[in-house]
């Protein structure tokens, strides 16, 4: 079989993606966290990315420039290569208009145009700083004078030591000057306009609060934490722990955070305080007003709440989409800038940034990245303090402990399981990535989140869990596939049960299909179904029809029995029902299950453990032939447990087991290819996940595989954290010839087709790649715009007809006079010459030889 | 399902010498393209003879005829049923040198079997025409009658010949012409040869004449097609697919623009010069092909054989016409019937051979690949032997990439056939080649054996030593019965042959894949160690359905049914109390007692059965209430008071009795 085509190159590129950064989340010390700031007219909202600056418009909310890091050679260099964390922004640094300065921990001062292209080289400058010192924060003056904040772990836990440098620049010279340090800091924060810093810090075994003014270089106040404490000390730790702080820019109010909730509002002058009892668990954020009137804080509750201070009225916004871990005013008391984070993902640490109106408290800009969320934890990014020990938070005593044991378990452990699943709808192209009780869905050609919409019924959906509700596990959506005609998504979700009661292992399993109009942004639930498969049984794979079944509009299931289910849209019912199932079997589990299905609707493939059967779809049996001559083997026993399986074509099922990726020939019933994958992927992931991390493009049949290597030589000590690199391998669809084979210097968690020629991958960092034919690094707009070719002849027929039938028409007006004399005899010697002449040559001019097209010509000429 | 069903003779042709010679036979024989997958009448112009009509069912006979002087020889027949119970035959015929363009209507009546032409109610019209005609169709919605002309004029006739329009492709030389329509719409496209193995491809959509238009014949797409060799190609037409067989090769183009998309070898035709080869489409991407005598129902698709049938009374076998099911690829295409009919000319050996024309029914399947599934009729013995690939070539790895793994081993497996079957009579001899030739550590399947992968190795291996040994068998065997690809058609009877062998035979119940059903449920059933049945009776578990067990146990003696049944109830040997995992034999019991039914068993069994399920009744009801005793809630509220720091959580109340004390 040969295939006339044009021979595709791949490429791989990093387009998109990225996750938001928090730079000064990882160090417990500050109470401030967010680096977002507005520009001076206040139209540029700058948020910080991994991979990215976005800049989007505070007027029309969209994103209006991205700074890629990948864009730029040097910040490559230093972003992705060196690892460089970035550490806060400024945009009075650099004496140039436009002009945005990137400050990294490891002392790097970038500075970037953001207005223009990126294509003038940023210029770098770099500060001396000492061995594990770390840039935290840079303090502007309105006379241009800069201060830079610099933070360094003390001897024990989580202790800082602090320093305050003077900075000067001139010219490609980097001058500082140490003007204050302090020891042993716990806990800090500094007042909006940078006058003053406030520090929690040890000191002989007690608690301390020294308040620095930094212009005037002076210590204004310390005084112990006991002298205004008002509980005895029988209270409970956390109504002793101080979980935020924050400072008015006078420096006259200092507002502390308690983990039991309670706020209390310092007066500095008379260390008089009040307390403000609202929260009901740790307060994780507060922030005042630059005039001192409000103060803001968060917690738990994802609830922000405003305290008018003079009267002690309060006011709210609740529904927020994560607990709040930073809230601070911007542009002059006109912005309040939130950072949010979604805790119910506990693999990863996902922030959501939000823009308020200080005026209206509603219009708003939020900004998030792909949320996926991954097998295991893949950074040590630290949980918020809550009153209680959850997997979800820290506590006063956890919090170092479960840094380290996590840190640990990534060391050490042989398998690095950071699989995420998502799903492509084949119309939008867009991206749906499970998201606890929640699917997002993303655009990737935007580059941004389009929907967040909650699937599965949980606590966390409307409001913040506090103390022991955070031990309620919400349900999980496990997977989401869409029909092949992209109208319908099926989500799968697992529900826990509560804690502690007989019943506590019998997990509940749903179905859902959702539907959704063009006009509506919410998908709405047509059918549930409760433990599609049975009580307390998983389905540990779901399918979508091709479009030759039922339009499309079905799906099958397998569970990890053997069983498997059809399930197809009943238009008269209007609802999914179950039409077809194979009885499982009762004394076999595997978690390796993985189905095909054959382009045609006719068999079915799948993969129970090391068996591969073959089922008719007909009869949902197996597949038994007719003739009956030749035994035809409906059952192939491959050397260990299937982990993946993919149709490619009409000939070729792509078998992945745990040892071999293997081409099998379904006329030919043998194996015609295989490749030894074992050390790449025994023992690394859990059972069926290498499934996440095979594609195939189901149009020309190629598949891609990912392959994930920890890198040994690059873990210089023993506390780093481990370092990986993958490949993305492009087959052919028999395997018989590899396409492309690329590097990405980071884990990727997983690769699909978006349904057109590209395979879309996301790696543990967030970003999103793109393995394909149409690269574009600067690639903003979709390209959804042109209909796949037509493949149905008839339609091709129609199409043509209709053409040819607007062009004749053309022809006829001007003929009709000569028409009754000649179409009798048949002449065509007025036949017209117009641009319609030519057309069908250049339908299929390639391998024309020069003659024949000549003699083309001259045909439609003479 | 797809199959060739045994032709059913229309008539025997005239002795005529064309008509038996298959280079002419098929321009001599021309039927009209009205036939469809379940017509039941069939007209076909027979050069020098008649145009007669057929019917096909209840017996195929002869309805009417009209007769032609033996001079003349058909190149274009059609027939179309009119409104008012009547039917126009047009043909046309070449006398000397000149053509003939014949049309007659006559009114159908059912009744009148072999209605002799010149009847006074039929009408007849005749023209001349300057050239041959190589196409007619008969358009009844447009009464109109399309003819192609050889030097490549395309005119339309009314029903009494009057010519109402005409259109000159540019072409001449024009050999093939095929209407079909589509939505509704009909079109038609020809295929004119001419210099350097050069065809042009034109497709028209043939429009409605109302005299308004310039001409009612629309040209959709010119294309040329070269190295195409039009007299030496048979060529058929379905769904929007050409097919030209030249040689051995079919290509396939896609129409409307008639691009080439596939080429597929045809390995049945060994020798196309001297092999009669013919070709006709059936359905969607399904031809038929004859090869002399033999019929084949071919997936183009799929590049698979679906059916073949030789037709033994005959030397060859040419097809004519073919209706063609024009079914969607869906699945859908299984509700509608997947019968169709084709007609073609057997020609019988011998000096002076006479020819028939024989009516075969196809059913041509589904289409789907399920139809195909390991039929291929492309060469499955590719020589080279089967070796793990490494996932990255040699010069793209850097030093951490495979660095990790073992280094992928390829293995000359003749080689290594030959030396152990050199050695097949010394069982140390044999097994230390096999061991050092196959680089194994252990006497058990592991990790690193995954590089041995070639199946049709094993499968060899396996019969060497099968055949070679008897009493006793080499380790090698040992090895091979853990391996996960031990061959499948090496299983049958493996267990019989192992009774006297318990190690190789409990190996092979624990590990050999793809042991068959009923050859484990024999053993089960005549088995009386209790050890060894219940590792039978799990293996049966975990392999089978329940349905696949009880469908098998059926088809078992029932005495071995009685036995087990007793065996399994009686007072039971040591072995099998002691094993606490009963439950699966009693699963197994009440498989097997659904099987055969209850009532199956003769009374005293049935007491004892009764007896004992009585037994384990008491013994579950038991359990349950000592289970209810137990505090088995062992675990702490949650997090409680973690904060505080209190030793609360860690102290765990120990109940007073765990479930291990208990006799169960």
């Amino acid at each position: 079989m040969t295939q006339a085509g044009v021979y595709q190159q791949y490429k791989l590129s990093v387009v998109s993606g990225g996750k938001i950064t928090l730079p000064r989340a990882s160090n417990p010390s500050h109470s401030s966290k967010g680096t977002a700031c507005l520009t001076a007219d206040l139209l540029n909202y700058i948020v910080p990315f991994n991979n990215q600056i976005k800049i989007y418009s505070t007027e029309t909310r969209q994103c209006v420039k991205t700074l890629k890091f990948s864009n730029s050679p040097q910040l490559s260099e230093i972003f992705e290569k060196e690892n460089a964390q970035l550490a806060d922004i400024s945009l009075k640094l650099s004496s140039e208009e436009n002009d945005l300065t990137l400050l990294t921990n490891d002392g790097r001062i970038i500075s970037l145009n953001y207005k223009g292209k990126l294509t003038s080289n940023p210029k770098i400058l770099r500060l001396n700083l000492e061995e594990g010192e770390s840039v935290s924060k840079i303090f502007e003056n309105s006379d241009n004078s800069f201060k830079i904040l610099t933070s360094q772990i003390g001897s024990h836990g989580s202790a800082f030591t602090y320093k305050i440098y003077d900075l000067q620049i001139k010219g490609d010279l980097v001058e500082t000057n140490l003007e204050y340090i302090l020891d042993d800091v716990i806990l800090s924060t500094w007042s909006n306009n940078s006058e003053f810093i406030a520090c929690l810090f040890q000191k002989s075994n007690q608690r301390h609060i020294q308040i620095y003014s930094i212009w005037d270089k002076q210590v204004v106040k310390e005084f112990s934490l006991k002298s205004i404490s008002t509980s005895h000390s029988a209270a409970s730790p956390s109504s002793r722990y101080v979980s935020s702080m924050a400072i008015d820019s006078s420096g006259t109010q200092l507002a502390l955070g308690f983990a039991s909730g309670v706020v209390n509002v310092l007066n500095v002058s008379d260390l008089q305080g009040r307390l403000l009892k609202w929260h009901i668990d740790s307060v994780l954020s507060l922030g005042f007003t630059d005039d001192g009137a409000y103060l803001l804080s968060g917690g738990w509750e994802k609830v922000l709440s405003f305290w008018q201070l003079s009267t002690n009225s309060q006011q709210f916004l609740p529904r927020l989409p994560g607990i709040v871990v930073d809230c601070q005013s911007l542009g002059g008391g006109k912005f309040y800038s939130l950072a949010l984070q979604m805790t119910q993902n506990l693999n990863s640490t996902d922030y959501q940034l939000i823009l308020l109106n200080a005026a209206d408290l509603t219009s708003k800009v939020s900004v998030n990245g792909p949320l996926p969320t991954f097998n295991s934890p893949v950074d040590i990014g630290s949980m918020p303090v809550s009153a209680v020990s959850t997997k979800a938070s820290t506590t006063v005593s956890t919090s170092s402990v479960s840094k380290k044991k996590q840190k640990n378990k990534l060391k050490k452990g042989t398998r690095q399981d950071f699989t995420t699943t998502a799903g492509v709808n084949p119309v939008t192209k867009q991206i749906f990535f499970p998201h606890a009780s929640a699917v997002q869905t993303y655009d990737f050609y935007k580059n941004e989140q389009v929907h967040y919409q909650y699937v599965a019924s949980g606590v966390n959906n409307t409001m913040g869990k506090v103390r022991f509700e955070l031990n309620i596990q919400d349900p999980v959506v496990l997977d989401v596939v869409f029909t092949k005609d992209g109208e319908w998504m099926i989500t799968y979700e697992v529900q826990f049960p509560p804690e502690n009661l007989l019943s506590s292992k019998d997990l509940g399993y749903d179905l859902k299909f959702w539907t959704k109009n063009d006009n509506e942004t919410d998908w709405s639930l047509i059918t549930k179904v409760i433990d599609p498969h049975g009580v307390n049984i998983p389905v540990t794979k779901i399918l979508p029809a091709p479009t030759t079944v039922n339009d499309a509009q079905g799906i099958l299931t397998a569970d990890n029995e053997g069983g498997l289910k059809y399930w197809e849209y009943d238009d008269y019912q209007k609802n999914w029902c179950l039409r077809k199932l194979t009885l499982p079997n009762f004394n076999h589990f595997s978690n390796s299950v993985s189905l095909a299905w054959s382009q045609d609707g006719s068999l079915i493939f799948h993969g129970f453990d090391d068996k591969l059967q073959i089922l008719d779809f007909e009869t949902f049996k197996n597949f038994e032939s007719s003739s009956g001559n030749s035994a035809i083997q409906n059952e192939f026993t491959l050397d260990s447990e299937i982990q993946a399986m993919r149709l490619v074509d009409d000939t070729n099922l792509v078998v992945a087991t745990r040892f071999t990726l293997s081409a099998i020939n379904l006329l030919k019933g043998t194996i015609v290819n295989s490749f030894d994958i074992y050390p790449f992927v025994n023992g690394v992931y859990k059972n069926g996940h290498l499934e996440r991390l095979i594609s195939c493009d189901e149009k020309t049949g190629r598949i891609a595989l990912v392959v994930n290597q920890r890198l040994k030589d690059a873990q210089h000590e023993d506390n780093d954290t481990p370092q990986y690199k993958a490949r993305v391998i492009v087959f052919e669809p028999s395997l018989s010839q590899r396409v492309g084979s690329f590097v990405h210097p980071n884990y990727i968690s997983w690769i699909g087709w978006n349904h057109d020629t590209d395979f879309i991958f996301l790696d543990i960092s967030s970003k999103l790649g793109i393995v394909g034919t149409t690269v574009n690094s600067e690639m903003l707009e979709g390209i959804n715009s042109e209909a796949s070719m037509e493949t149905n002849f008839s339609s091709q027929l129609q199409k043509l007809s209709q053409q040819q039938g607007a062009s004749a028409a053309v022809d006829d007006v001007d003929n009709e006079d000569d028409i009754a004399l000649d179409f009798i005899n048949g002449d065509n010697n007025n036949k017209v010459l117009n641009m319609n002449s030519f057309v069908g040559m250049f339908e299929n001019i390639q391998n024309v030889q020069m003659d024949t097209f000549f003699d083309c010509v001259m045909k439609v000429v003479t | 399902m797809p199959s060739i069903f045994q032709p059913f003779r229309l008539s025997v042709l005239p002795r005529i010498g064309a008509l038996s010679n298959y280079e002419v036979q098929s321009d001599y024989l021309r039927v009209s393209s009205d036939i469809s997958p379940n017509s039941n009448k069939i007209t076909i112009g027979i050069s020098e003879s008649a145009i007669s009509q057929y019917i096909l069912n209840p017996t195929p006979k002869l309805l009417s005829n009209i007769s032609i002087p033996s001079t003349n020889v058909v190149s274009a027949c059609d027939v179309a049923t009119l409104a008012d119970d009547k039917e126009i035959w047009c043909y046309c015929v070449k006398s000397g040198k000149s053509h003939f363009l014949n049309a007659s209507v006559k009114p159908v009546d059912a009744d009148t079997v072999l209605d002799t032409d010149g009847g006074d109610k039929t009408e007849d019209f005749k023209i001349k025409m300057d050239s041959k005609v190589v196409g007619i169709k008969i358009i009844p919605d447009y009464k109109a009658i399309v003819v192609v002309l050889e030097s490549g004029l395309i005119q339309y006739y009314d029903f009494q010949l009057q010519k109402l329009s005409s259109l000159d492709i540019s072409y001449q030389n024009v050999k093939v012409v095929n209407y079909f329509s589509e939505n509704g719409q009909n079109f038609m496209f020809v295929l004119s040869g001419f210099e350097n193995n050069k065809v042009c491809f034109k497709l028209f959509e043939l429009l409605y004449h109302d005299g308004k238009r310039h001409t009612p014949i629309k040209e959709l797409s010119t294309t040329i097609l070269e190295n195409f060799n039009l007299d030496q190609s048979k060529l058929c037409y379905q769904s929007g697919k050409l097919y030209q067989l030249e040689g051995s090769t079919i290509k396939t183009y896609a129409l409307p623009q008639c691009h080439l998309v596939q080429t597929t070898h045809l390995p049945m035709i060994l020798d196309p010069n001297s092999q009669k080869v013919s070709l006709a489409p059936v359905s969607t991407n399904r031809i038929l092909l004859t090869v002399n005598n033999q019929v084949y129902l071919l997936d183009l698709v799929h590049s698979s054989v679906l059916s073949e049938r030789t037709l033994t009374h005959a030397k060859t076998f040419q097809l004519l016409r073919s209706a063609p099911l024009n079914v969607s690829s869906s699945l859908k295409g299984s509700e509608f019937a997947t019968r169709t009919l084709a007609i073609g000319v057997t020609t019988k050996n011998g000096n002076n051979p006479t020819s028939a024309l024989e009516v075969i029914n196809v059913d041509v399947g589904t289409g789907t690949l399920k139809d195909s599934l390991g039929k291929s009729f492309q060469s499955i013995n590719d020589s080279k032997t089967h070796n793990l690939q490494p996932l990255f070539s040699d010069d793209e790895s850097d030093a951490g990439d495979n660095a990790d793994s073992d280094e992928v081993v390829a293995f000359a497996y003749e080689d290594i056939f030959k030396e152990l079957s050199k050695n097949n009579k010394s069982i140390s001899k044999f097994d230390s080649t096999f061991a050092k030739r196959l680089n194994i550590q252990e006497e058990h399947y592991t990790d690193r054996e995954r590089f041995i992968c070639d199946q049709e190795f094993l499968s060899k291996v396996v019969r060497l030593i099968l055949d070679s040994f008897d009493q006793e068998y080499p380790r090698a065997l040992t090895f091979l019965l853990t391996h996960p690809l031990f061959p499948t058609d090496c299983t049958r009877g493996l267990l019989e042959r192992f009774r006297n062998h318990p190690r190789l035979f409990k190996q092979a119940i624990v590990t050999c894949p793809n042991l068959p059903l009923d050859d484990l449920l024999s053993e089960l059933f005549s088995i009386n160690n209790g050890e060894l049945c219940l590792d039978i009776s799990l293996r049966i578990l975990q392999d089978f359905t329940t349905d696949m067990i009880k469908d098998e146990v059926k088809k078992l003696n029932k005495v071995d049914v009685h036995n087990f049944v007793n065996f399994l109830i009686s007072p039971k040997d040591e072995e099998l109390i002691q094993n606490k995992s009963t439950y699966e034999l009693f699963q197994l019991l009440s498989l097997v007692i659904d099987a055969i039914g209850l009532f199956a068993l003769d009374g005293a069994l049935l007491q004892r059965l009764s007896d004992y399920i009585d037994e384990q009744v008491y013994l579950a009801e038991r359990n349950a209430r000592l289970w209810n005793l137990l505090d088995t809630r062992n675990k702490n509220r949650g997090a409680t008071g973690s904060l505080a720091g209190s030793s609360r959580a860690k102290e765990q109340t120990l109940p007073k009795y765990t479930v291990e004390y208990l006799e169960l």
